[in-house]
Order: C-alpha cells, then sequence, then structure tokens
C-alpha cells in the first residue's frame, strides 16, 4: 500500500514533521522506500509484516508512531443522520464463511460532486481517480483499512445474501473478466445472481456509473481462510482480499462503514438509511500474563515497569500490574498479540534494537558435533581440485530429457513448475553437467574438466528419495584413462579400497561405460558419452567422457586418516612386457594373476594397450612393467629373471597371452 | 642353423645409438630414433621377437639383456629430450612460462566455508537435511500455519501438494529436525540449496542457497543474538562495517530482526546496490518462537534460544561485487576461476 506523510499527520493529534515520521517508520522496521515528493508531501510504500493488517491503512500506521511522540490519535470524523427508513434484507448462509455483514443504502446521491482534494489523495494513494463514491469507498478503505463495496442499488433485485457460488455460475468481474464459478468461491448474491465475489472484487452487473444515484454501502467481514482460497483459485489477489486474509475486527468494520456513508453524505448528499446487519463479531483477544522479569531475560536489557506500562497504554492495550507481573490485553486489530514474546517483542521495538547492548553469550561448550557426511563432501570437493577439476554448481531442477533418462530412475516432477523446462528434479548430475559444457565451449572454452558434488532425486512409487552424487565431466581433455585415473585416484584418497571395474551398458553410453563398484557395492559408472547424447546437447564435435559415483554406496567406507609406512631401503627392478591377449582381455586378471604368484611386486603399470595393425583381429597388444622389490634385500638380477619366467609362464598359460613377437610381429 | 649369440647384437645395437643419439641435432631426428630402436616395430622388439629362438635356460638371460639396453636407450632418449628442450627454451627467458590449468571451487562452497569457519570459531557444529520436505518441517512446525499470508513470503514449488511435500523453500526446516534429536544446550549452523517460485531476474533465483543457524540454552537472550551476528559480518566484511537491527516479522522468531550492514560499494554513501539508504539487508533472524519449541517438545519456559538465516549467494554477492545471481548457474568457468 501507499502512504503519504501528509495523509498520515492528519490523523495524529500535534505536529510530527516528514522526517521524523520516517525515521519512526525506520525504526519500527517498516522501511520506507521509494520516497517520493509530490506537492510538498512525501510518498512512500512500506513493508508491512504480514501477520499486521491492521497497518494497511492511514490511521493504523498513524496509531503505530504515537508512542514515539506525546500526541494522540485523530479519528476521521464519522458523524452522519440517516434521513430514511429504507432497508435491504441481509442473510448468511453459513456463520463460519462471513462472520458479519452490514449495508447501507444511501438514495438520491449527486455523482456529479467531486472534489480535488480526493482526487489528489487517490493520485497519492496510488488509485487511478475514478466516480466520486469508487474513490470515496477506496479512500474510507485506506483510511480505516476496512474493505468497502459500493454497489449500484438499482441493479440489486430483492436482498443480499451472502453464500457460496454455485457450480458453473458465472460473474464477470469488475476488471472485466468473465469468471466461472463453483462452491470454492464465496459471493454475494441478491435474489437473482451473484453481484460480487466476497472479499475480492466487485461484479459489472451491480457496478455504479456515471449517473448513479442510489447506491449500496456494504462493509463485511469475512473468513480469511475462504477469502484466500478464493482468491488463491481464481488467480485474483486484490487490496480487498490482502486485508481480509490478514483479519479484521469489528471495531474496523463499523468505522469503514460510518466513515464511507459519512463521506458520500458530506460530498455528494443522498439520504443514508439505516444499518442492516447480520452475524456477530465475537472477538475475545486474548488475556496474556507478562513476567516483567521475562522481559529483561529474553532482550537482555534492564526495562523500568513505568515505560512498559506507559507504551502498552498507548497501543491501546488494558494493562493491570500486580508487583513484577501484568494481566494484559490487546486491541482486537491486534491479532498478531497472542502471548507474551509478542509483547515483549513490542517492548523492545518501541524501546529500540539499538539499544539492545551486543553481547557474547555465556555457554556450555558442550560440543555440537559436525555432520560427518558435510565434512566428507567438503574434503572430496578438496581433492577434486587437486586433481585439477573446477566446481560447477546446477540448480536441480531441470527439463524432462534431462530427468527422465532412459534406463535411469523414475524422475520427481514438479507439480508447479516456473516454466516447462524446470518442471522436473534431476536424477542425475550428467545432463546439466553437459549444459554447462554447451555454454562453455559456445565461448572458446574447449577444454574443461568439472565436477559437481549434490544431490539427486527420484520417485519411488508414492515417495521421494534423495541421494548426494560425485560427478565428473572431462571435455576434451585427456581422454577415457585420464579421467579412469583421476577417479580412481579420488577415491583412494578417500580412503576407499577394493575398487573394481566391469564393462557393462551404462545411461550415457551403451557400449563404453565401466561400472565402478566399491568394496562389492555398485558405486557409479565412467563412460565416454555416446554420439547420440553429445549431439543433444551440441557438443558432437567434443571429446567428452564422464563419471559418476554414489557418496551413498561409499559413505561407511570414507576416510581420510593417514597411515604411515616405512619406505623402501632397497632398490627396486623394473621389467617391461608386451603381450598379445584375447581381446576380450580384462586387465583385472594381469594383476590379479601376478599378485598371486606371491613374488616380491611392489607396482604393476600398464603403459600401452594397442589394437590395429599387426595385431590379429581379435587380439590385443599390452605392454606392462612390474616393478620389483623387498623389503629386506636387494634382488639379484637372476632372481628378477626367474620371477620374470614365473609371469610370463603364468601369464601365456593362465590367461592365453603370447609374448609379443613370436611369429609374424618383428 | 648357426645363432649369432644375441650378446653381441645387444653391444652392437648400444654402440650405434649411442652415436646416432649424440648425433641426432633436432628434436625430429631424436624422434626417430626413438622411433627406430624404442618404437613398436623397432629394433629393440625385434630383439625381443627373437627370445622365442632360445631354450627356456637361454631366455631368461636374453630377456634380462634386452631390458637392460631398453632402460638404457629410453634414459639416452630422456636426457637428449631434455637437452634440447632446455637450450631452446634457454634461447630466451623473456618468454611467459606456460599456463597450467587448475581446478577451482564454485564461489558458493567457497563462501559457505567462510561463513562456517567463522561460527565454528564460535563452536557451531554444522548439519543437514533433506531438500524433498514435507509441509509438516517446512512450515506447520515453524508456526507457519496453513493458509495465513505469512505463507506468501515462501513461495513453494509442490511435488505432491496432495501428500503434502515439497522443496523446501528455506533451511529452517533443519531447525525442527535437529531439536527433534538434540537436546540443548547447542549451538549449529546449516547450509544446503532452497527453492522458491520466483521468476528470475538478477536478484531472484529459483533455486540458492542458505544458511541456517541455531543456538539453544538456558538464559539466551535478545542481546547474545546482536553479539554473535555482529561478529560474523564483521568478521566477514571487516571491522569498519556498521550493522543495523530492526524489527522485522518471522512465524518463527519472537522478537524478531532483519540485519543490515553498511553497504560496502558506497561505504554508506548511498548506491544503486543499497538503493541509496546507506545499508544492505544481510540476513533474518529472531528469538526462537515458543510455538517451535513446544512443536518439538522442548519446555518453552526453561530454554530460550536464538535462530538465523541468510542467502549464501547473496553474501557472495556483497563480498565479491558480483552484479547478477544468475552467474552462479551459468557455471561458466572463467567466472569461477575468479574467486579461488
Amino acid at each position: 500500500m501507499r502512504y503519504s506523510h501528509k495523509l498520515i499527520a492528519q490523523y495524529i493529534g500535534g505536529a510530527v514533521g516528514k522526517d521524523e515520521l520516517i525515521g519512526y517508520l525506520e525504526m519500527l522496521g517498516l522501511n520506507p522506500s521509494a520516497i517520493r515528493k509530490a506537492d510538498g508531501d512525501a510518498v512512500f510504500e512500506l513493508e508491512t509484516p504480514a501477520n499486521r493488517g491492521d497497518l494497511l491503512s492511514l490511521t493504523g500506521v498513524a496509531r503505530e508512531v504515537l508512542p514515539f511522540t506525546t500526541h494522540s490519535l485523530k479519528m476521521p470524523a464519522s458523524g452522519f443522520k440517516e434521513k430514511n427508513s429504507s432497508l435491504l434484507p441481509v442473510k448468511i448462509e453459513d456463520k463460519n464463511d462471513c462472520y458479519y455483514y452490514s449495508c447501507r443504502i444511501i438514495k438520491g446521491i449527486d455523482p456529479s460532486a467531486h472534489p480535488a482534494w480526493l482526487k489528489e489523495s487517490m493520485e497519492k494513494l496510488g488509485y487511478r481517480s475514478s466516480f466520486s463514491v469508487v474513490d470515496i469507498s477506496n479512500y474510507a478503505m485506506a483510511e480505516t483499512g476496512q474493505p468497502l463495496h459500493i454497489f449500484d442499488l438499482d441493479k440489486i433485485e430483492g436482498f443480499v445474501e451472502v453464500r457460496r457460488a454455485r457450480k458453473g455460475e458465472i460473474l464477470t468481474t469488475l476488471d472485466g473478466k468473465k469468471r466461472e464459478l463453483d462452491a470454492g468461491v464465496l459471493v454475494i448474491a441478491d435474489s437473482k445472481k451473484a453481484v460480487a465475489l466476497a472479499g475480492i472484487m466487485g461484479g459489472e452487473n451491480s457496478e455504479v456509473a456515471a449517473h448513479t444515484k442510489n447506491i449500496l454501502i456494504e462493509s463485511a467481514v469475512f473468513n480469511p481462510v475462504v477469502v484466500r482460497r478464493g482468491r488463491r483459485k481464481l488467480g485474483l489477489a486484490t487490496e480487498a482480499s490482502a486485508r481480509f486474509e490478514r483479519g479484521i475486527d469489528a471495531g474496523c468494520c463499523k468505522q469503514g462503514m460510518a466513515r464511507a456513508a459519512f463521506l458520500v453524505s458530506e460530498i455528494c448528499g443522498g439520504e443514508a438509511g439505516p444499518l442492516s446487519e447480520e452475524g456477530i463479531m465475537d472477538e475475545q483477544p486474548p488475556e496474556i500474563r507478562l513476567d516483567g522479569k521475562k522481559v529483561d531475560r529474553l532482550s537482555g536489557l534492564e526495562i523500568e515497569g513505568a515505560f512498559i506500562k506507559n507504551l502498552l497504554n498507548k497501543l491501546n492495550f488494558d494493562v493491570k500490574k500486580r508487583g513484577s507481573v501484568y494481566a494484559v490485553k490487546p486491541p482486537p486489530y491486534r491479532k498478531d498479540i497472542r502471548e507474551d514474546v509478542d509483547v515483549i517483542e513490542e517492548v523492545v521495538k518501541y524501546r529500540q534494537y539499538s539499544e539492545v547492548p551486543s553481547e557474547m553469550p555465556v555457554a556450555s561448550i558442550k560440543p555440537t558435533p559436525s555432520s560427518a557426511e558435510v565434512e566428507a563432501a567438503e574434503k572430496i570437493k578438496d581433492i577434486a581440485v587437486r586433481l585439477g577439476f573446477t566446481e560447477v554448481v546446477n540448480m536441480g531442477i531441470t527439463s524432462k530429457e534431462n530427468a527422465a533418462l532412459p534406463g535411469g530412475p523414475v524422475p520427481a516432477e514438479i507439480e508447479n513448475p516456473l516454466s516447462a523446462n524446470l518442471g522436473f528434479l534431476r536424477t542425475s548430475l550428467i545432463p546439466e553437467m553437459l549444459e554447462a559444457a554447451g555454454f562453455n565451449v559456445n565461448r572458446e572454452v574447449k577444454n574443461l574438466d568439472i565436477f559437481e558434488l549434490g544431490r539427486v532425486y527420484r520417485k519411488e512409487n508414492s515417495s521421494y528419495g534423495e541421494e548426494w552424487m560425485l560427478s565428473f565431466l572431462s571435455v576434451n581433455s585427456g581422454g577415457f584413462f585420464s579421467l579412469k585415473g583421476k577417479i580412481h585416484k579420488l577415491l583412494e584418497k578417500s580412503g576407499i579400497k577394493d575398487i573394481d571395474y566391469a564393462s557393462q551398458p551404462g545411461i550415457f553410453s551403451k557400449e563404453e561405460n565401466l561400472g565402478v563398484c566399491c568394496g562389492g557395492v555398485e558405486t557409479g559408472n565412467i563412460f565416454i558419452v555416446s554420439e547420440g547424447i553429445k549431439g543433444r546437447y551440441g557438443l558432437q564435435k567434443e571429446d567428452i567422457c564422464g563419471g559418476e559415483i554414489r557418496l551413498e554406496g561409499v559413505r561407511e567406507k570414507i576416510s581420510f586418516a593417514g597411515v604411515f609406512r616405512e619406505q623402501a631401503r632397497y632398490p627396486s627392478s623394473r621389467r617391461d612386457f608386451s603381450f598379445v591377449f584375447p581381446e576380450s582381455l580384462i586387465w583385472k586378471k594381469v594383476e590379479d594373476l601376478i599378485l598371486s604368484l606371491e613374488l616380491p611386486v611392489e607396482k604393476i603399470e600398464c603403459f600401452d594397450f594397442y589394437r590395429g595393425k599387426n595385431i590379429p583381429g581379435s587380439s590385443i597388444s599390452v605392454s606392462f612393467s612390474v616393478i620389483f622389490r623387498s623389503s629386506e634385500r636387494t634382488l639379484g638380477s637372476e632372481e628378477v629373471a626367474g620371477f620374470t619366467e614365473k609371469i610370463i609362464n603364468a601369464v601365456c598359460s593362465v590367461l592365453e597371452g603370447k609374448l609379443r613377437g613370436g611369429s609374424g610381429d618383428s | 642353423m648357426e645363432r649369432k649369440p644375441i650378446k653381441d647384437d645387444i653391444e652392437i645395437i648400444l654402440k650405434r645409438a649411442v652415436e646416432e643419439a649424440v648425433t641426432a641435432a633436432d628434436s625430429e631426428s631424436l624422434e626417430n630414433w626413438k622411433t627406430k630402436y624404442l618404437g613398436r616395430k623397432g629394433e629393440i622388439n625385434g630383439l625381443f621377437s627373437r627370445l622365442s629362438e632360445f631354450s627356456a635356460e637361454e631366455r631368461k638371460d636374453a630377456g634380462a639383456r634386452i631390458n637392460d639396453l631398453k632402460n638404457k636407450l629410453e634414459g639416452i632418449y630422456g636426457e637428449r629430450k631434455e637437452g634440447m628442450a632446455e637450450k631452446r627454451r634457454s634461447a630466451n627467458l623473456s618468454f611467459p612460462g606456460k599456463s597450467p590449468s587448475i581446478g577451482a571451487l564454485h564461489p558458493v562452497t567457497i563462501v559457505t566455508r567462510e561463513m562456517t569457519a567463522i561460527f565454528a570459531e564460535m563452536g557451531f557444529g554444522i548439519a543437514s537435511g533433506p531438500e524433498i520436505e514435507t509441509d509438516y518441517y517446512n512450515f506447520e512446525a515453524l508456526n507457519i500455519p496453513a493458509e495465513h499470508p505469512s505463507k506468501d513470503v515462501w513461495d513453494t514449488f509442490y511435488v505432491s501438494e496432495k501428500d503434502k511435500i515439497l522443496l523446501r523453500t528455506h533451511t529452517s526446516p533443519v531447525q525442527v529436525r535437529i531439536m527433534e534429536k538434540t537436546s540443548p544446550p547447542f549451538r549449529v549452523v546449516a547450509v544446503g540449496k532452497c527453492f522458491r517460485k520466483d521468476d528470475v531476474d538478477s536478484t531472484h533465483s529459483p533455486v540458492f542457497h542458505q544458511m541456517e543457524g541455531l543456538m539453544v540454552d538456558e538464559g539466551i537472550n535478545f542481546s547474545h543474538l546482536k553479539g554473535v551476528l555482529t561478529h560474523f559480518i564483521t568478521r566477514m566484511f571487516g571491522d569498519s562495517v556498521k550493522v543495523k537491527f530492526t524489527p522485522s516479522f518471522f512465524p518463527f522468531t519472537e522478537p524478531s530482526a532483519e540485519v543490515s550492514m553498511s553497504c560496502n560499494i558506497c561505504k554508506g554513501g548511498g548506491c544503486s546496490t543499497c538503493h541509496k539508504t546507506g545499508y544492505i539487508e544481510v540476513l533474518g533472524c529472531g528469538m526462537v518462537h515458543p510455538q517451535v519449541f513446544r512443536n518439538v517438545g522442548y519446555d518453552a519456559e526453561k530454554f530460550t534460544g536464538f535462530a538465523f538465516g541468510m542467502g549464501i549467494e547473496r553474501l557472495a554477492i556483497i563480498k565479491f561485487g558480483i552484479t547478477d545471481i544468475r552467474y552462479f548457474y551459468q557455471n561458466d568457468i572463467r567466472f569461477i576461476g575468479q574467486f579461488s
């Protein structure tokens, strides 16, 4: 809502300057913003809290700053004379939908009377000036906070009823939209038709016009939840609905009606009829026991009783003091005050937050251990960066194509997405990382090593799951074996042993995908991204491989504990081997076989493998070196030659290896 | 058939190879040399291929000798290559070094770590919680009633509105989860992704990160909230920064406050970042609402506590002077690399 200094100041019974008022509003945390000067006045908006409907009015804001001053509230005039006895009967279908409804007829008004001050006030308040009675209803709402509606009396037939809309009932609202209603929406109706959406907006069929002479003013209190549901259903939030949702009190409702009728009588003349009303406002503000000591205990201030009592009186609270305890009853418009802490906030607020000292708590040093999961994640990120990867962070809400991957889990869908391409929760980090790769490649950054550590989500029947995933993508950067080596190193550095690999079809490549197993648990995949998938992200020209590790699968095994081992003292001997194997060879078998020979092997390193020229079609040439070292003595060349022989024999007989160069290779 | 002793061959090859290596004048001829001797079809492999002609006994000895020759030649190659490179480089040292590629952490991680480190100094542990949440943890337990306008600040993505399953709109549900399984005293921060149905612009993203903090004990009061958060902000942004607490509203705290700091861009003089006010909003906080304590079964008369929440991207924006929140999720690695 828009406010102005002059419009507020007229309700304060004493002088309050522009800067003074702004200063108070700032102290109260109402953040007056975008101050605009208009003919010597200052116009601004306020950030009013969602539980303070009473501040959506000029008198409400005036009331709020009064405790800073010695002035009192000057309510707008509302005395007028009833001059006729015309009355429209009122019915309420369900008193739980509408607590109270009142209306009043005014006949024979002069619709052309429209004073300049009213038009100017409309302008300041941010309304487009309309017919004078419409301006009056808006102005009286701005003053009192009570939403009011004015009907053209001659368009209302029979009586006024507050009821749920009938299914399929049609109403064209004042914004010109034709709306089909149902029982989820509360309407104001006459004997024949709906004439307004209760608490939201009037209907065109009962709208006042330039020549309207007879009007019906409505002032009511609707159930906040009913109004909220209705306006959400219709997607139609208005100044009126905002106030009803926050709660209206009986006093406000009566003031609003009286003020509107007064202004119509003053400005447009006419003959006002008596009030026609139905329902009662059963308002029981809570009685709150406030312990003065608790005020100090919670605020860290020492606040004298006189300040508290004086303040609460100024705020229209009913206060009775017994010793250091107060019995407090807030005024009915303060629907936010429910228990003692709410009153304490009022006290500290007017004492000002700046008065509260800044102090360090004196607390028990009982440790609050950090989550092991979070700590491990951060250490893993550090290892990834040491390996040269750059961390990316993606949103995680993505398109259906990115989330519903063939062969992957069922994605969770967002029922009310911002847009179609943000309608699903990711099941893998890789698709968004491919998009990120595309973004960079398009900007001529062609070599990338990126990683992301984030959650993936899935739908499981009617429940939903989420887990941490660690994913990598290498674009034109060293190829598959470089990435595999880095991921392997990262796992090793995270304390994970027994890492095993097996070719198996994967989501991002059917043929070139390697499953990763840690200690027998399926943990992830390393793959060369298929041509089809690369094409989908415009990356068909790039060499891309990726990997993903389910942290959930290895969580128990992660350990960053360093272990000391004495470094070898005796020299090592290295021997190179070159074999031709059947193409289906699994490298791990070579390692396992050599290790099974129980030789003093320190390390086995595969440094070349080759398929193609000079190698028979179904074979692969593999070169590797074995490093022998004893922790007790220097190995003699005779001894090492014996080891070599054993390895050659074993490899030839068990793995069908042929020592390179047998026949036909020179 | 008479077999030539392989020992002789090895010596001949070694002598020839050394001579040729010394005379190789440039890297091209050195590479040719490498192919000739050490290549797939090179002389060394030629020798290996002859191993099958020997008996098992002889093979052992010959294999060792060939391996030895191979090691020597590889050593020579390495030395020569090094020497050539050295010579080339030493010609003019003014040329720039080769730029290495180096990994980097995302600014969200960098700022999060800086923040958690400051709170760790004050004894706060780190917790986390689920991103797919229930209405209970995200709203109800936090004293945010259904169908109340206070819920409007948190425009929510629903995974299943019927089953009340949603994407958490703030990290505050972690507060409730911590309290359900911890008894006071404790102090903890939680960091994570949050989701709000906000239209995207330079200051809004439907996905962002938040840090939540909670301290509960007997005798905790508003001055402690001020003390801890003032320390945090001055530690994060420098001692010259002024910190301001003003009233605010959150359903889960009472009293509630908004914390702003003097604008570090215009130094309080007024600029577009601080909307000419000289101050920037940094975080929201307050004393934990007794209803929240009651919801988790704490004695709300005995224990008091404070809670706070702040946007990580927002702090990073203020810290680094980043002009648009969308940069955080574009993953331009040139952007990411700037901060570490």
